[in-house]
């Protein structure tokens, strides 16, 4: 394939001002874990981390809504729970809301467990009351997992992209596929090469 | 069933989904995977949202033939080679 000048001199020349702006840059990576898409808004990519947030809680929420809050805990879950981690504090949050308010601590092993039917009837007097969270079983319980752990896998790549992909490589692969610049600085004509 | 779908409390209790339509979540799981994938690689808005349609489709259909594969592995070809 003939190359053209400009070209050779972004993809074939050494650019020590790119090489130094694609190294690792851990603040955009601990953004991202803290809020899906964070990590891109910082750094100027603000309609890409909304789209990251979008897909990423899309399928975080959907396996809430699958499974339950029971799919996220790191105590009888924990394997999953591993997955569901690199979503970053969302899975965190709710994970502690679960273990303090949702479970209750079992009087013959002293283990922190679910609320059992059986013992919120006991405790309210009432015949119809409920436990505060079901405990999620079969499908549901394995299909909302996987959404969780799924996020959490999607989002750890948004992490990486964040941390170490720059401006510059994305608009140099935008210039070689021909698509308009996908970033504000390239369509300002910041130099990028 | 009815009783179930009632008292159904989002987030709290499991999706009332049943033995049956589980496997519709292939959908929505596939569309989140193309969001989030998609977000990292699209050049702009417009081109991230025909992405993710198109890899949304391409994952339900390929999961979709791997499902069919393995329905043929299991139900007509296992049986064939374990003979009569």
């Amino acid at each position: 394939m003939e190359l053209d000048a400009h070209t050779r001199c972004t993809y074939l020349m050494p650019n020590t001002d790119t090489h130094k702006r694609e190294q690792f840059t851990p603040q955009f990576a601990v953004a991202g874990f803290l809020v899906p898409g964070l990590g891109h808004v910082l750094r100027g990519e603000t309609w890409r981390g909304i789209a990251i947030f979008a897909g990423v809680m899309w399928l975080w929420v959907a396996g809430l809504l699958v499974g339950g809050v029971d799919v996220i805990d790191h105590v009888d879950n924990k394997w999953w729970f591993l997955g569901q981690a690199a979503v970053g504090a969302p899975t965190f949050a709710v994970d502690i809301i679960h273990q303090k308010a949702f479970k209750h601590t079992d009087p013959v092993t002293g283990e922190r467990r679910n609320i059992t039917p059986d013992e919120a009837r006991a405790q309210s007097g009432d015949p119809n009351a409920r436990p505060p969270a079901s405990e999620s079983l079969a499908h549901m319980e394995e299909i909302g997992s996987l959404f969780g752990a799924i996020a959490g896998m999607m989002n750890l790549l948004c992490i990486l992209d964040a941390a170490w992909r720059s401006r510059d490589r994305r608009n140099r692969e935008s210039r070689r596929t021909g698509a308009p610049a996908p970033i504000a600085g390239a369509q300002r004509g910041e130099a990028t090469a | 069933m009815i009783g179930a779908t009632l008292a159904f409390r989002p987030i709290l209790d499991p999706a009332p989904i049943g033995p049956t339509g589980w496997w519709l979540l292939l959908i929505p799981m596939a569309l989140g995977v193309a969001m989030a994938y998609k977000a990292v690689r699209a050049n702009n808005p417009r081109a991230w949202v025909s992405q993710v349609l198109v890899m949304t489709i391409q994952i339900v259909v390929g999961i979709t033939l791997a499902a069919f594969a393995a329905h043929v592995m299991v139900e007509w070809v296992a049986p064939a080679l374990a003979g009569p």
